[in-house]
């Protein structure tokens, strides 16, 4: 076989091409193919000059889109926001002024003050504590149902692109049949009848607010499912899988190793679009009475207090309710920051 | 195309059963229907005793889930467990309003959304551009039951303080709300403040989608022939951007049916509006599965047809699609 | 000599874009004849698209702008006109042919329709069933087999030979006085391409239209043109007739064209490609911006500091942007494609 070496020339060109044309996720199939070690070229002067240009470009693709990223200032903006809210709810002890049920009986169902910033509520309790503390639950919980639902999904979507035939259509007559149910309805039923209390499974108890978050998980890895099973569908017949295949790599190493990391994007972006989410559905789950249930305090069920007590103390239901808008804002603005800077192919903005 | 439709309507059938089926077991296990009235001091065990007869409570659940299929198909869905209340007629009732409700809401949500959405991406850029974008943003960032809460919560206060009654849902179908224009306006004071509470979730999603579909096609080959053809503008963003554009937002809107139901769980619930969200979440809280099991077959046979006009639809405007 | 039908002269148009100014197009200056065919040859990147589309006013004006120079067509500057009369004059009396027949056609409307419409945007008082009457006699010159009952398909029914006649027959439906074609047979097979190079010569005997063939693809131009232009980087760096400009290139880059052909008749182990790339239109390189990739620059610093001058060299008209141009006449090329060489 009559190898021939790359001139300095071509080598030249695969760097300048990569930077000239920038990021984006399409990398030249024989570029993939030298990447996987052992597999591809059998020239290794070849395999080596190629590697050492596809990882150039590796660090360069992620480093473009960090700087696309950063270009945003309002995800910027909202990723600051995001992670003082995670701190704080991550330490509530340490921020909320008071304790969740301190009573002070001497200002029961107050006006905001600057003693108590967020009022009171019918027992007298710190707003804005009961806030803090709702906090740390709901954004708990949110974060619970994104990863376990991109978890499922990505495992879903990945099986059943990849393998295709009957595992495919299995796997999506059973997503067709969760999309069936109307989404909201299906959850109440099932936080009305699962998820009311703790349930304990031997030794391990599972707390209510993670039965919900479970609960909630169920039904939102459908989309995430949908989108990863399409790229593995579009991927798996490129020929970089099909070189991995012959150099011996095992299906769950092409999955995992070669075609999984091409879906992060979508993958990133989803799982923001499923925290918020998550926030909205149990808010209004915990609201309704069926979510969250007391004493946990969570942003949802603090509205339903605030409601119940009449409509004459706006605050208890005002604070908890900006402060979710303000969570759903500060991640689907991040979200769609993350979209532009990890899909390089979109409109950018002026 | 009559052989998909058929097809299509066949599968469906089947989801449903399997559907029912996982549910009505579920429901079942989790759940006890009479161990509200357990609880009653005041229950006599013969009614106890009756009404675990009547449901057959005490047989295993497959039987008793061939039952309610009994029930459901023949007998009208059947009857409460409690109070053998029978549950047609209250589902009519209920949903009559709440489509009402959902169907004034769309259609408004949709007309706005289109407009907003294809303004936006010709003035792409602009203050109006960007406003809405923002306005879409926090739309999709508000809790839809908070939202209304704080309307209410506005109003409530006008009326305190002006004496005032501008919005109100109380008496939906009580007074008769006459004909024509006195129609319009009952339905308008009536309903107004859960549509527009609605209407905010839908315009968000939709104008964004519209703008982003737009926005492509305008940038679309096609486009540029038309204008090489020398086509007056607006016959170029009419004929050719926006009929393309139109098509997938058509799906998006037919497959939000089954959200919008959802949605209006809990906006009901908010405005204590006498609607189909109201009644599943008192049964829900009543515990008893076969009125929930109503609920959600209708609702579930609702989303399947959406579904199915929704390709329809589809197929009817892009021609690439049909189905033969 | 008769009078040009456009002239083009020292247009510039540029791009603003988040990476910095985009100069497109510098200073082209071209001529077109009646009945010709111009070929514009160039890679991608180097104005040859661009220049044609801010002509017809196809160019979305911001980003673009077009910095100066003059599109004159009848004596009309095009670039200066209402928008009214240039789109009066779009699509009739100048009509435009694209690359992608698949995408360049509304895929929700009927074939028939497209070009019924074409018709009716000119003939406002025509009637849609003259207007279909002359759709399918259109279909019918460009070779479109049945076409009454091709009237009423959409584009996704057609192959891909037969919806670029079907834009060509849009494109000739108004006896346009000048035809662009931008890329015509590039997202063809190539046996295909032929069949459409057959249609087009048809359609310039049917119409008598000057024509302006742009593309990469040099076997067309050998094919069609009676005079190229040849692009780089936004400028125009060589213009001749077409024997001349293959065989006897008088513009290194020309040369470099000509040279890396792949030939039946040569007996060559590798193919020579012009090394390097394009240069960047945001910040091109000083001097003449092929003197990077120019093998007969031979670093001298004129070629570093100076933009050369489109000038004169040879008889007839042949112009060439290389300060070294007459060095090139001493070469003797054999890479041309033309079998006779009429020297």
């Amino acid at each position: 076989m009559t190898e021939r070496l790359p001139r300095a020339g071509e080598i030249h060109e695969q760097r300048d091409s990569v930077s000239l044309t920038g990021a984006g996720t399409v990398v030249s199939p024989q570029a993939q193919a030298a990447a996987i070690p052992g597999g591809g070229a059998t020239d290794v002067g070849a395999a080596l000059s190629y590697e050492s240009g596809v990882e150039a470009k590796a660090r360069s693709q992620w480093a473009y889109a960090r700087i696309r990223f950063f270009r945003h200032r309002l995800a910027v903006a909202s990723m600051v926001v995001l992670l003082a809210l995670a701190v704080v709810a991550a330490f509530p002890a340490f921020f909320a002024p008071f304790g969740s049920n301190d009573q002070d009986l001497l200002n029961i169902a107050a006006k905001p003050t600057w003693e108590h910033p967020f009022g009171t509520d019918l027992l007298g309790r710190d707003y804005l504590s009961r806030v803090i503390f709702g906090l740390q639950v709901s954004l708990a919980v949110a974060m619970l149902v994104a990863l376990l639902a991109t978890l499922i999904g990505t495992a879903i979507g990945a099986l059943a692109g990849y393998y295709g035939g009957i595992i495919d259509n299995l796997l999506m007559r059973f997503t067709d049949l969760i999309l069936t149910l109307p989404g909201l309805a299906v959850l109440l039923t099932a936080a009305a009848f699962l998820g009311a209390e703790s349930k304990s499974l031997g030794p391990i108890t599972i707390s209510q607010p993670v039965m919900i978050g479970l609960i909630l998980a169920f039904l939102f890895w459908t989309g995430l499912a949908r989108i990863v099973r399409g790229v593995f569908l579009s991927l798996r017949e490129k020929e970089f899988v099909e070189a991995a295949r012959a150099s011996g790599a095992s299906d769950r190493r092409i999955i995992v190793r070669h075609i999984l990391p091409n879906c992060v994007g979508p993958i990133v972006v989803t799982m923001t679009l499923i925290v918020a989410t998550a926030i909205l559905v149990e808010a209004a789950l915990s609201f309704l009475g069926f979510g969250i249930q007391p004493p946990t305090p969570a942003l949802g069920s603090l509205i339903n207090e605030g409601n119940v007590g009449g409509l004459g103390s706006w605050w208890l239901v005002t604070f908890p309710g900006l402060v979710i808008v303000l969570i759903a804002l500060a991640v689907n603005f991040i979200g769609d920051g993350l979209r532009d800077a990890l899909d390089p192919t979109q409109r950018v903005r002026a | 195309m009559l052989t998909y439709v058929i097809r299509r309507l066949l599968y469906s059938i089947v989801v449903l059963f399997a559907a029912s089926f996982i549910i009505f077991v579920f429901v079942s296990y989790s759940n006890d229907p009479v161990a509200f009235l357990k609880m009653q001091p005041t229950a006599s065990e013969q009614t106890i005793q009756n009404i675990t007869e009547r449901k057959h409570l005490d047989e295993p659940v497959v039987v008793q889930y061939v039952y309610w299929v009994k029930d459901a198909l023949f007998n009208q869905f059947g009857t409460t467990t409690i109070g053998d209340r029978p549950i047609l007629p209250d589902l009519q009732r209920v949903m009559g309003h709440t489509l009402q409700l959902v169907i004034a809401a769309e259609l408004l949500a949709i007309l706005l959304a289109v407009f907003i959405g294809v303004y936006s991406a010709l003035r792409q850029y602009t203050a109006f551009d960007y406003s809405a974008t923002t306005f879409s943003f926090l739309g999709l960032a508000t809790p839809v039951f908070w939202l209304g809460l704080m309307l209410q919560v506005l109003f409530v206060n006008i009326y305190l303080w002006f004496d005032v009654r501008i919005f109100y849902t109380a008496n939906l179908s009580g007074i008769d709300p006459g004909t024509g224009i006195h129609f319009v306006l009952d339905r308008a004071q009536h309903l107004g403040l859960p549509v527009i509470v609605l209407m905010v979730a839908s315009v968000a999603t939709y104008s964004r989608f519209m703008r982003a579909s737009m926005l492509e096609v305008i940038n679309s080959d096609y486009v540029r022939t038309a204008r090489a053809k020398g086509l007056p503008e607006r016959s170029v963003t009419m004929r050719h951007a926006f009929r393309n554009a139109l098509i997938p937002l058509v799906t998006i809107i037919a497959l939000n049916f089954g959200a919008l139901l959802g949605g209006a769980v809990v906006t009901e619930t908010v405005f204590a509006l006498d609607g189909m969200g109201l009644y599943f979440v008192r049964q829900l809280e009543l515990g008893d599965p076969y009125p929930v099991m109503a609920w959600l077959m209708v609702t579930a046979t609702f989303v399947i047809i959406f579904n199915l006009i929704a390709d329809i639809a589809y197929g009817y405007l892009d021609p690439r699609v049909r189905y033969d | 000599m008769p009078e040009p039908i456009l002239s083009v002269r020292d247009l510039t148009v540029e791009f603003q874009t988040e990476d910095g100014v985009v100069r497109a197009v510098t200073e082209v200056t071209y001529d077109l004849f009646p009945g010709e065919t111009l070929g514009v040859v160039g890679e991608s990147g180097s104005g040859k698209s661009v220049s044609v589309m801010t002509m017809l006013g196809l160019v979305p004006m911001p980003p673009g702008r077009v910095v100066s120079g003059e599109a004159l067509y009848k004596g009309k500057d095009l670039l200066t006109i209402p928008k009214r009369q240039l789109r009066d004059i779009r699509g009739g009396e100048v009509a435009m042919i694209f690359q992608d027949p698949m995408t360049s056609l509304n895929p929700v409307l009927t074939i028939g329709d497209q070009i019924a419409e074409a018709v009716k945007t000119h003939n406002p008082g025509k009637k849609d069933d003259a207007a279909k009457e002359r759709a399918i006699h259109l279909l019918d010159v460009v070779g479109v087999p049945f076409p009454e009952r091709r009237f009423d398909q959409y584009p996704h029914e057609f192959s891909g030979g037969m919806r670029q006649r079907a834009m060509i027959a849009m494109a000739i439906s108004n006896d346009p006085s000048v035809l662009i074609a931008d890329e015509p047979t590039t997202a063809l097979d190539v046996t295909i391409q032929a069949q459409i190079i057959e249609v087009m010569r048809l359609a310039q005997e049917e119409t008598h239209a000057a024509t302006i063939l742009i593309t990469h693809d040099l076997g067309l131009i050998a094919e069609l043109a009676d005079r190229v232009v040849v692009m780089y980087a936004g400028r125009v760096v060589e213009l001749g007739g077409v024997y001349t400009i293959f065989n006897a290139p008088r513009h290194p880059y020309t040369v470099g064209l000509m040279t890396s052909l792949a030939r039946i008749d040569a007996d060559r182990e590798w193919l020579e490609p012009i090394p390097g790339q394009p240069p960047s239109l945001i910040t091109p390189p000083p001097g003449c911006a092929f003197h990077p990739r120019c093998s007969f620059s031979q670093g001298r610093a004129l070629c570093r500091t100076d933009i050369p001058e489109l000038r004169q060299v040879g008889e007839g008209v042949h112009l060439s942007r290389c300060h070294f141009a007459e060095e090139l006449e001493a070469r003797r090329v054999t890479a041309g494609l033309g079998a006779e060489v009429v020297q």
